[in-house]
């Protein structure tokens, strides 16, 4: 019996273990995703962001609560930022947690954003996916809503709820930098504070002025994440998006085509990271690069001066093609 | 004034002179000098000059009437009486307990031999959180860090032939059980057969302090507020003439001076307003403050303590409206720890010594110490005895007690404690910016502030930027073996037997009428003081009573934790 | 045919992207236990943690040796670090080190705070991989962690 098959039993260390092979990116990464491909949209992933401070952990917490319940489990994606000048990072989103350390029906893994190489968002939705093949009923993804990359995996989510809270400039910002164009529902957390009427009403001109689906008008939602109040509401928002999207065939669309769009950005990694390696070693390009980096011939030019170099082409095929055999025989063994 | 100009003009231009053609050439044969901004707890936090000249008094427009003044008038930066007796400055505090109320007496007897002029009951964790030593929470925790007290017969047999009245004060931390510690004092004395005015009790009872760095807290914040306030109300109302709250800054050390002392400062105003809402008058409550104070190093020391005095006076007056000279008089507690190292232990020895002199100067009114084994485990008998002498040796031994606030006009002190007093007003605008002291406690202000200097201290001293002798620079291959202190293991199971017993032969029926009294007035807005007081004299346990504070007000919950 | 073609792909592609992989970062659980409530310490040393590039999973305070142990599992970290300031360490740590066994895991814990010298070597007895009391340098910590072996990977499953 091996570590996926002890995963597929319940068995949380091999889960973790798991977790981990997506966290480091090691090499039998594809080999563990093939294996779950069957059973990764067993579940359903409810994704989190908002700005630091605006109350996600503790939401998400009473959320956990929310779903343990009504009888049913949940795996945790809590992804906090990697120090760019360490690598180091704090994770720091279980102290909210802590509740549910001991429920087994509960698994929660903190992951760092890491380096920019676009494997994050593949290792955050990968473990939300491991953690709905082991068995999950929801997996929550929490980000902090900041830059592009966490929004993509946000986006991962069947259900995103963006969490604002009032009298701060993030609300503004947050609708400045089109984090509210991914909001399958709103929420204005810490709603005893002042400001939250003015922040609903904001929102709710807004949305009415830009709805962005026919079946599905983006809610708002009052809460205090840390007195419980809203909880209830909020998961019965998410219920009622996860009904819709099933009812008009949005969910099964959905995931059809973030399955084509990983596809895609995996090809396009790939043969982006096979041009770059050539850069090391490949004269021919060197020169070409060179010429470029000199000035003596403008990109466009260049770049058609390589697609129109068949050897160079056929030299990239090669690279690609050895690579897969060494990838093969690393998987076989 | 022309002529006051002139002359300064001329010490100007000879200061130029000076420093052109002595200071600039000495400097650079002395090399490029130690980094000044010095990141110790409680130490300066900016660099100083060289030298301090009546330039210096000159750009902070100095006024000896408006700015100092004398000892015991306003704005009393020279101390709140006119006066000290030479030959009890101050009074010299210890902090102390561990293990069973038996083994505490010893220990308090002994302290008291040795000529500790106040006993600050040191309680254990489970004590402090609430919970007796039969909670599952206590395990592994009783008599541990301090006493393990759960009922008025510990407190009999922690003061047995010790009368309240017998020392000059007698105190406690108490700062999330404040009502009950009260309670317990009050009880004790009747069993003594004394009344509250022929003692006095100085209770820490700073609820905030607790959210803010020591989380001791076991209900929510606001709800603990009130019941600190509770006994603040009740001092005022009986005209005790107890010590019934202390502002701390010392907890906030590691965030800087300043910044610590705004945060006392933002919590005194949080209780203040709770109170006044009540119907109070300033007048009728602000003597029972006090500033436990954080500042060790001699000149940040002496000048912050001056610099808190003023804006207290100020506080007191303008912005509550005092009129009473005893409510704008702070008072001052102060203990020294110094950055007190567990290598070469007995270093400690003098490091606290400079620091405890540091008070002295400053004119502090109540001081405590550690022991230099302080960071490896409870003191030795001997480690609390040096921490006893060390200010009998200040108080006795030095010029110290004679001559109040030696430092004033100071060209340096005096231009120190006007920059520390804006530095700390700053820090004190920005918290009230946030709502006050409770909302920057729950937005992690604090303790951000506190990690920001902490982490700027860790690197310092990993890099040797900041020498820590005997740590990072002068350390020794073998450390040096002290003698420490040894806990009986039995502290436990002794704990459990005293309670089952005392559950077995108190009066059942009236604990839980008393109980029910206490959960009843909690859940109004009345004095909480009364029925904690009538259920302690029942020998309800704290643990009991904290269960019913618990059951009305909710826990608190660490999810809270405020930042990281 | 496709299919094939396709899983061989796929493993190609993560395989070179996967090149630059930060698989030596070390993952560090923090934690207090009981009812120890100095935190300020432990929270300086995450940020020194982070700062030396671990990462670092704090757990908050008055945590068990079963939600120390549950955490450390979940989150596969190399090493748990206990700060303990309240002189309950005789206490907390070897039920941590019970609890690992009774999970059949083996992380290495390290200890940190007010440890009289004589309770060093217990803590040892009892399976603790290092003692770092009160004024230790804190890179003397980040140097032990740096070095312990690392634990993430299919062959320890």
């Amino acid at each position: 019996m091996d570590i996926v098959d002890k995963m597929f039993q319940g068995d949380r260390l091999a889960l973790a273990r798991l977790l981990s092979i997506l966290e480091n990116n090691t090499p039998e990464v594809p080999l563990v995703m093939s294996r779950i491909q069957q059973n990764q949209d067993n579940g359903y992933y409810i994704g989190f962001t908002g700005a630091p401070g605006s109350g996600k952990s503790t939401l998400v917490d009473k959320m956990i609560l929310q779903i343990r319940n009504n009888n049913l489990e949940v795996g945790v994606v809590a992804i906090d930022p990697t120090s760019p000048f360490s690598g180091g990072a704090i994770l720091g989103d279980r102290i909210r947690m802590q509740n549910h350390a001991l429920d087994p029906g509960v698994f929660i893994r903190s992951l760092a954003t890491r380096g920019s190489l676009g494997g994050l968002s593949r290792a955050a939705k990968n473990t939300a996916r491991i953690l709905n093949a082991s068995g999950k009923d929801y997996c929550i993804i929490e980000t902090v809503g900041v830059g592009q990359v966490e929004i993509d995996i946000v986006d991962t989510a069947d259900t995103t709820v963006v969490v604002l809270m009032p009298d701060t400039g993030d609300s503004i910002q947050a609708i400045k930098a089109g984090i509210m164009e991914i909001a399958d529902i709103i929420v204005v957390n810490k709603a005893d504070l002042k400001g939250t009427d003015q922040l609903i009403a904001d929102l709710m001109l807004m949305l009415h002025e830009n709805q962005r689906h026919s079946w599905w008008q983006v809610p708002v939602i009052a809460t205090q994440a840390d007195k419980n109040i809203g909880i209830k509401e909020l998961f019965e928002k998410i219920e009622e998006h996860k009904e819709v999207l099933k009812d008009t065939g949005m969910l099964v669309a959905k995931r059809k085509e973030q399955r084509v769009s990983e596809f895609m950005e995996i090809i396009e990694q790939t043969l982006l990271d096979v041009i770059l390696e050539s850069q090391k070693d490949d004269s021919e390009f060197c020169e070409i690069i060179n010429n470029v980096m000199a000035g003596l011939i403008d990109p466009y030019s260049a770049a058609k001066k390589v697609f129109g170099n068949e050897n160079l082409i056929k030299r990239w095929m090669m690279r690609l093609s050895s690579e897969i055999l060494i990838e093969r025989r690393r998987v076989d063994a | 004034m022309l002529e006051n100009k002139k002359k300064l003009d001329e010490i100007k231009s000879k200061k130029d002179n000076w420093e052109q053609e002595l200071l600039t050439p000495a400097l650079e044969k002395v090399g490029p000098k130690r980094q000044q901004g010095v990141v110790g707890i409680g130490h300066l936090e900016d660099p100083v000059k060289e030298i301090y000249t009546p330039l210096d008094l000159e750009e902070i427009d100095f006024d000896y009437l408006k700015d100092v003044g004398f000892p015991g008038e306003y704005p009393f930066v020279r101390g709140s009486e006119p006066t000290k007796d030479p030959g009890n400055p101050w009074i010299n505090r210890v902090y102390a307990g561990s293990g069973t109320p038996e083994d505490s007496n010893k220990r308090f007897k002994f302290l008291l031999k040795e000529g500790a002029e106040e006993i600050v009951v040191a309680a254990d964790l489970p004590t402090q959180i609430g919970y007796d030593a039969d909670h599952s929470m206590s395990v592994g925790e009783v008599g541990t860090v301090g006493v393990s007290l759960s009922t008025l017969r510990d407190w009999e047999i922690l003061f047995d032939g010790i009368p309240l009245n017998s020392m000059k004060r007698v105190g406690i931390l108490g700062n999330t059980i404040g009502p009950i510690a009260f309670a317990f004092f009050i009880a004790l004395g009747e069993k003594q057969g004394l009344s509250p005015d022929e003692y006095v009790v100085h209770l820490q009872n700073d609820a905030l302090k607790e959210y803010g760095a020591r989380n001791t807290q076991f209900i929510p914040i606001r709800p603990a507020v009130r019941l600190a306030t509770d006994v603040v109300r009740y001092c005022a109302e009986k005209r005790m003439n107890w010590n019934a709250i202390n502002a701390c800054a010392a907890h906030y050390g590691g965030a800087g001076t300043t910044a610590a002392h705004a945060f006392a400062f933002a919590a005194a105003i949080t209780y203040i307003d709770y109170i006044v809402d009540k119907g109070l008058h300033i007048d009728d409550f602000a003597y029972l403050f006090n500033i436990f104070t954080i500042g060790e190093t001699t000149f940040t020391g002496v000048s912050v303590i001056r610099a808190v005095r003023k804006i207290w006076a100020r506080m007191m007056k303008e912005r509550y409206g005092a009129k009473d000279p005893r409510s704008m008089a702070i008072k001052m507690t102060a203990y020294t720890v110094a950055e007190a190292s567990a290598q070469q232990p007995l270093n400690n020895i003098v490091r606290i010594a400079l620091g405890t002199q540091t008070y002295a100067l400053a004119g502090v009114d109540y001081i405590f110490n550690a022991s230099y084994d302080e960071g490896l485990s409870i003191p030795t008998e001997e480690a609390a005895r040096v921490c006893i002498r060390t200010q009998q040796i200040l108080a006795k031994e030095t010029e110290i007690p004679f001559v109040i606030d030696p430092f004033a006009g100071s060209y340096f002190v005096e231009s120190l404690t006007a920059k520390l007093e804006k530095d700390i007003l700053h820090y004190l605008e920005e918290i009230e910016e946030m709502g006050g002291a409770i909302d920057a406690i729950e937005g992690g202000y604090f303790q951000k502030k506190v990690v920001e200097q902490g982490m700027n201290r860790t690197i310092g001293y990993a890099t040797g930027d900041k020498p820590h002798v005997g740590v990072n620079c002068h350390a020794v291959d073998q450390e040096p073996q002290i003698p420490l202190f040894t806990q009986d293991s039995g502290v436990a199971k002794k704990r459990l037997e005293s309670i089952k017993k005392i559950k077995q032969e108190r009066d059942n029926t009236k604990v839980t009428q008393c109980l029910n009294k206490v959960r009843q007035v909690a859940q109004t807005d009345e004095n909480i003081v009364p029925a904690v007081l009538d259920a302690v004299r029942a020998y309800a346990t704290l643990g009991e009573i904290c269960d019913v504070w618990r059951d009305v007000f909710g826990t608190f919950e660490f999810t809270k934790s405020y930042s990281i | 045919m496709y299919g094939v073609m396709f899983l061989a792909l796929l493993s190609s592609l993560k395989a070179i992207a996967y090149k630059e992989a930060q698989m030596d970062t070390k993952k560090v659980l923090m934690t207090k236990m009981g009812l120890d409530g100095h935190d300020f310490g432990v929270k300086i040393l995450c940020q020194m943690y982070r700062n030396a590039g671990f990462e670092v999973v704090y757990t908050g305070q008055r945590q068990t040796a079963e939600m120390v142990v549950a955490a450390a599992i979940e989150e596969d970290v190399d090493v748990i670090g206990i700060s303990t300031l309240s002189g309950a360490h005789m206490h907390s740590v070897p039920l941590t080190m019970e609890e690992q066994k009774k999970q059949n895991i083996d992380i290495p814990v390290i200890v940190g705070g007010t440890i009289p010298p004589a309770d060093v070597e217990k803590l040892k007895k009892v399976g603790v991989a290092e003692v770092f009391p009160t004024g230790t340098d804190a890179n003397m910590s980040i140097e032990f962690i740096k070095k312990l072996p690392n634990r993430k990977s299919l062959k320890r499953g």
